[in-house]
């Protein structure tokens, strides 16, 4: 107890570490947050992400204190502060409006926390600068927030929000405003800066790219609930759900009941193709026979050739058929997709360099590897 | 920790409204007050009785229709001639637009009493009008312009349209001209196209405007009391004399509330047709052109 | 579409109309003679040094400055309490704290002046300048309470909880991060405070006493008992007070304006 207070004031202290615990935030019948619960370690960088009315906003208000929660605590280093309010919890924050205080010079926006603080003056300049040099910003002390462009103006936002070394950095949709080069440009020197101070961030972002990018873990909220709180790779590779596939990358979903074949094999049945099921990779616990699940294929795993005249099955284990509906040019990459007899679509990613041509309308064979897909369930 | 917020909110006022507490205090204080007072004094200075000598006596009955009598007309003269004024501000050039607001504006700012009072130089009978007809032969006696209904008119006009015409002026500004203009193109001739689009689209400012004026005209007293003449007076007028000069303060605090009682009636009722802010936003923006 | 020509030379004749009484009043007051005549005959400035220089007249000013100052500044401070209540309080309806403040504004002044006279009589506060000086803030909160509160519903909500974020309570947020933001609009609406008091007869005449008369108290005796040029004189005084306070509310808003135009 003694300990983690002493680490949270000290002004070089690295980020703190954070907990929430059963959080709910209620309006009436509706749950905008709905009992979650998470830990965060010191320095590390972690995105909420989620659609809007999903609830990620709501809990970074409540993590800095301007909501309070209908149920559950928070935890700044082991202490709660649930109860404290917002300008006693040491954070820094950067809005996606930037939010810089329009009466005052940069200098001074960047000094207000400082201020606060009840730090002198002399000693307020010299942090003030160094925190425009980590931004990149040397020189703009005179300037007024009206004088300076949408990406200057988050950069000010952002020292002002570092300047006095917070436990906890809270970043509502700070790129949100910006255009997109300049969101990437951004992106890295936000990730770099927060490594370089040790700071602990919590990130808001609709923007699955963006938390991709930066985020050492991603909270994936839906309706007020935490899907799935893990690296930005795992959730890729492991969704929970098929909420959680369907919002980081793209992905295939194929639904339905898992049967089991004469030779053992699990398999899900699907018109004009094959599914063969690798056990191993149930994120979950392993599938049999009747489990109703969702097989994840993302886009690039899938082969595609011309479908052969002679209309033999393939031998291959995982397979469907189709017609080529679209071919897209995104940049380096193809995107084709494939509408199934059903009316369904599946869609496929491949590199420019390949020999496969093919024009819309023809009759082409779509097959993987069951190892590079993912058995998950409906969330 | 869980405690229900309705409960909480209810034990502890947040901070906003303890910002305001010192307003609503000072605003009940100062004005309340002496609105209750008044009508407190109309029910026992002497006696409620006070209500039934207002209802038979024949004077107040009818410098209570005059009120109205000339708020009805000082209300239309200034939408007719207010409407123009603000269709040529909002459908002119710079220039025009310029001399035009400058003008409203020099009049808007100058002192109720100046003005009135300048009216009074230019319509006494030794006045500037007079003495010009008389110059010019067209009368050969000065004409009776003041101390009557007509010096009135002109004065409350001429205070009040101001107000009606920035409110109009609001309005067509919302009217997009391009509006104006696909009418004509689908074959609007262009009395048609401001018949069926533009005056219909600017009904809110007009009314807006209607009101406000209407709801000042009801209060007037310096334009009466300086250029109106003495046989017919308004409520208002009626009022100082009860207090001032027969020193009936009962009486005329019970004319007070029936006056009050008028103006916030007309007001509750136009309110359902235009909304308060509209017609109240008006004062707000006379800076802004 | 333009106006029509009828349209517009019906535009131009009215505005006329509508400055003539300035300017007759203006013009008549440099006469040379002793009465008021239009056009004045030379021009001379004998009657704005007569003003100048009779104790009454410059009493008058002096009453009608202090007065007007004391209005607005009263007016600003419970005008603005009231559209921060108004724009944000949790509990009080914004609807109800609008209503309180803008009354004032449609209830007339006779109404007004016998209540506040009424009261002033029964308590002792008649004769008191600051007395008057509260009748006519009342009159004025109405300007305040409108600009400030339009002012402070187009704040960004997040500025002052950027504030709060940086480590200021609610009371240093609202003095260091909001006031400043609603300060041109408080500022505005105080220079319409000013100039309603500035230029209220009513309520100044049932509060007047032989050593509280503000320059239109004064004017409105002379108007009642016979004309002279001083009159003319005195009221373009007036008029020219009223000009600059407009001229400066024109400046803080078109610098606000443009201050925000920067993107």
């Amino acid at each position: 107890m003694f300990t983690d207070k002493s680490r949270s004031r000290g002004t070089d202290a690295p980020g703190a570490g954070l907990s929430l615990e059963g959080i709910a935030k209620h309006y009436g019948s509706v749950r905008a947050v709905d009992d979650v619960s998470l830990t965060i370690e010191p320095g590390q960088f972690v995105t909420l992400l989620g659609a809007s009315g999903s609830g990620k906003t709501t809990l970074l208000r409540v993590i800095a204190g301007f909501l309070e929660p209908s149920a559950g605590r928070v935890l700044i280093d082991g202490r709660d502060v649930t109860a404290v309010p917002v300008h006693r919890r040491n954070i820094g924050m950067v809005f996606q409006s930037y939010a810089l205080f329009p009466h005052l010079s940069v200098a001074r926006n960047i000094a207000f926390p400082l201020a606060m603080r009840g730090m002198r003056k002399a000693e307020r300049r010299e942090l003030v600068t160094q925190a425009l040099e980590s931004v990149h910003l040397p020189g703009y002390e005179d300037r007024m927030p009206a004088q300076l462009s949408g990406g200057q103006r988050q950069r000010v936002a952002l020292a002002r929000a570092i300047v006095s070394r917070p436990s906890l950095l809270l970043m509502d949709e700070p790129l949100g405003a910006l255009d997109r080069r300049l969101r990437e440009v951004l992106q890295v020197e936000i990730l770099k800066l927060s490594r370089e101070l040790g700071l602990t961030v919590v990130n808001v972002t609709h923007d699955q790219e963006e938390a991709f990018t930066m985020s050492d873990r991603i909270a994936l909220l839906a309706d007020g609930k935490l899907v799935q709180y893990a690296s930005p790779e795992e959730i890729y590779t492991r969704p929970v759900s098929d909420v959680a596939a369907g919002f980081l990358g793209e992905a295939n979903l194929l639904r339905g009941v898992l049967t089991r074949a004469a030779d053992g094999r699990l398999t899900l049945p699907a018109q004009d193709g094959h599914v063969e099921i690798d056990a191993a990779t149930a994120v979950r616990s392993a599938p049999d026979a009747g489990d109703e699940v969702v097989v994840v294929v993302r886009p690039w795993s899938v082969g595609v050739e011309r479908l052969g005249r002679d209309g033999a099955e393939p031998g291959a284990p995982c397979w469907l058929r189709g017609r080529l509906s679209a071919v897209i040019y995104a940049g380096d990459s193809q995107k084709l997709i494939v509408e199934r007899p059903d009316g369904s679509e599946v869609v496929v990613r491949r590199s420019m360099d390949g020999q496969f041509e093919a024009a819309p309308g023809e009759e082409v064979l779509l097959t993987w590897s069951s190892r590079d897909a993912v058995v998950t369930t409906a969330g | 920790m869980t405690s229900p917020e309705t409960g909480r909110r209810l034990r502890r006022p947040d901070f906003w409204t303890l910002a305001g507490l010192p307003g609503l205090l000072f605003v009940l204080l100062a004005f309340g007050v002496p609105m209750v007072t008044i009508v407190v004094r109309s029910l026992t200075d002497p006696s409620p009785e006070n209500f039934q000598f207002l209802f038979t006596d024949e004077l107040f009955r009818r410098s209570l229709l005059r009120t109205v009598y000339v708020a009805l007309l000082v209300t239309g003269l200034s939408v007719l001639l207010g409407y123009p004024y603000a269709y040529a501000m909002a459908r002119s050039g710079p220039v025009l637009r310029t001399w035009l607001m400058g003008a409203l504006l020099l009049s808007f700012w100058t002192s109720l009493l100046v003005r009135t009072f300048a009216w009074g130089v230019l319509l006494s009978n030794t006045g500037v009008v007079n003495d010009l007809l008389l110059d010019l032969g067209v009368i050969d006696q000065p004409l009776p312009l003041i101390r009557n209904l007509f010096a009135v008119l002109v004065g409350m006009v001429h205070v009040l349209v101001p107000f009606a015409i920035l409110a109009i002026y609001a309005s067509l500004r919302g009217v997009d001209a391009e509006l104006e203009q696909a009418a004509q193109v689908m074959g609007a001739r262009p009395a048609r196209a401001f018949w069926h689009v533009t005056l219909p689209l600017s009904m809110p400012g007009v009314a807006a405007g209607a009101v406000l004026v209407f709801v000042l005209s009801l209060g007037f007293y310096l334009t009466p009391a300086l250029l109106g003449g003495p046989a017919d007076i308004l409520v208002s007028q009626s009022i100082v004399l009860q207090v001032q000069q027969y020193l009936d303060p009962g009486v005329g605090s019970a004319m007070a509330v029936v006056l009050l009682a008028l103006v916030l009636a007309f007001l509750a009722i136009a309110s359902k047709v235009v909304g308060l802010g509209r017609i109240l936003g008006v004062t707000g923006k006379e800076g802004t052109s | 579409m333009r106006a029509g020509l009828f349209v517009r030379v019906f535009g131009l004749v009215f505005a006329a109309i509508l400055i003539i009484p300035t300017v007759v009043v203006t013009a008549t007051a440099f006469t040379e003679g002793s009465i008021i005549t239009f056009p004045p005959q030379g021009m001379s400035w004998r009657w704005f040094e007569e003003v100048l220089t009779d104790p009454v007249w410059t009493g008058a000013i002096r009453t009608s400055l202090t007065v007007g100052v004391l209005a607005a500044v009263i007016a600003v401070l419970v005008g603005t309490s009231l559209a921060l209540a108004a724009a944000r309080s949790g509990l009080l309806p914004s609807s109800l704290v609008v209503a309180v403040g803008m009354t004032p504004m449609v209830v007339p002044l006779v109404v007004v002046a016998i209540g506040v006279y009424f009261v002033y009589v029964r308590i002792g506060l008649y004769g008191g300048i600051l007395s008057l000086a509260l009748a006519h803030a009342v009159l004025g909160v109405p300007f305040v309470l409108v600009n400030v509160l339009a002012a402070l519903r187009s704040l960004d909500p997040h500025v002052e909880e950027a504030a709060r974020a940086c480590g200021a309570g609610p009371v240093r947020t609202l003095l260091r991060v909001t006031v400043p933001q609603i300060l041109p609009a408080a500022l505005i609406g105080g220079l319409f405070a000013f100039i309603t008091s500035w230029d209220e007869v009513v309520v100044a005449i049932f509060l007047n006493t032989p050593t509280l008369r503000t320059l239109p108290v004064v004017i409105w005796g002379q108007v009642r008992s016979g004309l002279e040029p001083s009159t003319s004189a005195v009221a373009t005084i007036l008029t020219v007070v009223s000009l600059v306070v407009f001229a400066l509310t024109a400046a803080i808003s078109s610098r606000r304006s443009r201050s925000r135009r920067v993107h």
